[in-house]
């Protein structure tokens, strides 16, 4: 064949293919084997959250958090309530502080879990994600036993969290902890020291720390770059501070470091897990504000006193009001930095919520983590970011 | 925190002098106000000077105030890991003046800039390409403008079946079937065969057409051989143009 026949190959990876992990559309431009430049097209669940949110009252716009990732619902809600109390300066009460970080930990695990075990599948390994969705269902149903949902939880409020926690339930959570342990040591079983798992993911998608920042990396991804950060850590919300966990950190930025992280942050995870179950154990109290002007009140009392009455009312109609300024919140979701800009100007709907999704961020390096790589790595790089296209698209 | 916030914020108003940057903290967060033509020599600034090191970009967005002159804001949230601060950068614009591209400094916030010209209009000089990110391939307007009406401008209905529809399947009937498409605001009304299969699978529709004539099973089949096409959708056939391109 002649030089000048010679051309690139053009191919669409997705919006339906499995790897795709969603609704992700590549475009991706191949010479021979390799990648030469990857166009990821985003947008295909693209919902309108921010704008949707600026016509609800606050309270209405927790469950669409829920709808972001959808992987680890609660860690998003709470994002968002952090910066609600932050503008009105809402009190969260202790027990409701340990709540959210117990489920903010269950979220971290529902979405390693998925993250690890469908990497594995997209590198060609199919029992990994059959082991771990048993635990994952378990979990699930924690949140459901919660809030009643178990993905939609709109359990985090502004105020604390929406219901308290039986005692069973605080019990149950107890009993999964360890033999959890002994699941995640079976998976790392199957593929830690995997040789066709290590072949497909060892030095593949390297970023280094420098690199990682600039892009607007977070997370996982800026912990296997070797950057000791966690906001859990470095700038604790709630009652992380008094948490006794450790932050693991890779050294080569590759696919295979960040898996080994997302392993070793799930058996943290469930250190702080037992770590509240303790306190909770002790710690009796409301889980919600007392301030009626931004929490309900009990259904008790609303039946005998006229002003829980109104303020209930006033809550579901009207919903409270946010006074005027703007804050920027974030919380170390499992997948990164998840943030929340919220403006508020006065009323009781947000003027602006700019939702700062990690994926987002991460997603948009497709284009230079993949360059010189092979077709096949695509799929394990793309995996190893965690993607979810909830929070990608909005 | 406050105290070493306070104390970036007169570092910052210092070196970079008062015609450059205004600082004020709000709420425990530092803010920088940024006349346009400065935001890249601030922004190289505070993510190399070894007293900031904002080295990491967290987020880009549009804010918009229609009753302003300058009606966007564009608003920078950036990381220092090393002194554990994050600060916020605004700088303001309208629907034409263009505000410098920050991609130079931060490769992380090409998409973020696509998003607020998306999303706003903002427009961006030196982006490397300042094109669509989230809307549709072919979308028109700038939803998070507030005189953007929530509703948007386009309406999409799923057509009804037309009576007979079941009884009769030649080729001229089916484009008949298939032939609803008005206009309303800018856009042409699409219909969208996914929603269509699912209306025929409808156990109740089907029930419905066995009680016509046939078994529900082969007219089931029947209808999802001769799947209809939507008509006048601009915005698919955008989207073909689009894939063809790559």
């Amino acid at each position: 064949m002649a030089e000048s026949e010679v051309r690139n190959f053009n191919i669409n990876f997705g919006p339906q293919h499995p790897a795709a992990h969603g609704v992700l559309r590549l475009v991706l431009e191949l010479d021979g084997e390799v990648v030469d430049r990857v166009d990821p097209h985003i947008g295909l669940l693209h919902r309108g959250t921010e704008k949707l949110i600026e016509t609800k009252t606050y309270l209405q716009a927790v469950p669409y958090f829920d709808r972001l990732d959808y992987v680890a619902p609660m860690n998003q809600e709470h994002a968002f309530c952090l910066a609600v109390e932050k503008l009105a300066k809402i009190p969260v009460p202790r027990r409701a502080q340990l709540i959210r970080v117990l489920y903010s930990e269950i979220g971290r695990i529902l979405s390693h879990l998925l993250n690890v075990t469908t990497q594995a599948m997209d590198v060609g390994a199919l029992t990994p994600p059959l082991w771990g969705f048993e635990p994952r269902e378990e979990l699930m149903v924690f949140y459901e036993r919660a809030s009643g949902s178990r993905m939609h939880a709109a359990y985090f409020r502004p105020g604390g969290v929406h219901q308290d926690l039986p005692d069973a339930l605080i019990e149950d959570i107890w009993e999964f902890c360890d033999p959890f342990l002994t699941t995640l040591d079976d998976i790392e079983g199957l593929l830690t020291d995997n040789r066709i798992f290590k072949q497909r993911n060892v030095d593949i998608g390297i970023v280094s720390l420098e690199e990682a920042w600039a892009w607007g990396f977070s997370g996982v991804m800026v912990r296997g770059s070797g950057a000791l950060w966690d906001l859990r850590k470095s700038q604790p919300y709630e009652c992380y501070a008094e948490m006794d966990f450790d932050i693991p950190i890779g050294k080569n930025g590759d696919c295979y470091d960040r898996y080994l992280i997302r392993i070793e942050e799930m058996r943290q995870s469930v250190r702080i897990m037992k770590q509240c179950i303790q306190k909770l154990r002790v710690e009796r109290g409301p889980v919600t504000t007392v301030n009626g002007k931004y929490a309900p009140p009990k259904r008790g009392e609303m039946k005998r006193s006229m002003e829980a009455l109104i303020h209930h009312f006033k809550l579901y109609t009207e919903g409270f009001h946010v006074p005027a300024g703007e804050v920027y919140t974030a919380v170390e979701a499992p997948k990164g930095e998840f943030g929340v800009y919220l403006v508020a100007d006065g009323t009781n709907k947000p003027y602006r919520c700019k939702i700062r999704a990690p994926g987002f961020a991460h997603l948009q390096s497709m284009d230079f983590m993949c360059r010189g790589h092979m077709l096949a790595d695509v799929s394990a790089i793309l995996g190893s970011l965690d993607i979810v296209f909830g929070e990608v698209d909005r | 925190m406050d105290e070493s916030l306070k104390e970036l914020g007169s570092y910052i108003e210092q070196a970079l002098g008062p015609a450059r940057v205004s600082v004020e903290i709000v709420h425990g967060e530092l803010n920088l106000t940024v006349p346009a033509a400065d935001v890249l020599s601030v922004l190289r600034f505070l993510r190399d000077d070894s007293q900031c090191r904002f080295f990491s970009f967290v987020d880009l967005c549009g804010v918009d105030y229609p009753a302003r002159q300058r009606r966007f804001d564009v608003v920078t949230h950036l990381l220092s890991p090393t002194l554990n601060l994050r600060l916020r950068v605004k700088v303001e614009t309208d629907e034409v003046t263009p505000v410098p591209s920050i991609t130079p400094i931060f490769p992380g916030a090409d998409w973020f800039e696509r998003e607020a010209y998306d999303l706003y209009g903002i427009l961006f000089t030196g982006h490397p390409e300042l094109r669509r990110l989230l809307t549709d391939y072919g979308f028109e307007g700038h939803p998070l403008r507030k005189d953007f009406p929530t509703t948007g401008f386009v309406e999409v209905r799923y057509e009804t079946r037309p009576s007979g529809w079941s009884t009769s399947r030649s080729g001229s009937t089916r484009n008949s079937a298939t032939s609803t498409s008005c206009r309303l605001g800018k856009a042409p009304i699409t219909c969208c065969p996914a929603t269509r299969r699912r209306t025929e699978q409808d156990p109740a529709a089907n029930a419905l057409k066995g009680r016509r004539g046939g078994t529900s099973n082969e007219r089931l089949v029947k209808a999802l051989d001769s799947e209809p096409r939507p008509v006048g959708t601009k915005t698919t056939s955008a989207a073909r143009q689009e894939a063809q391109d790559g």
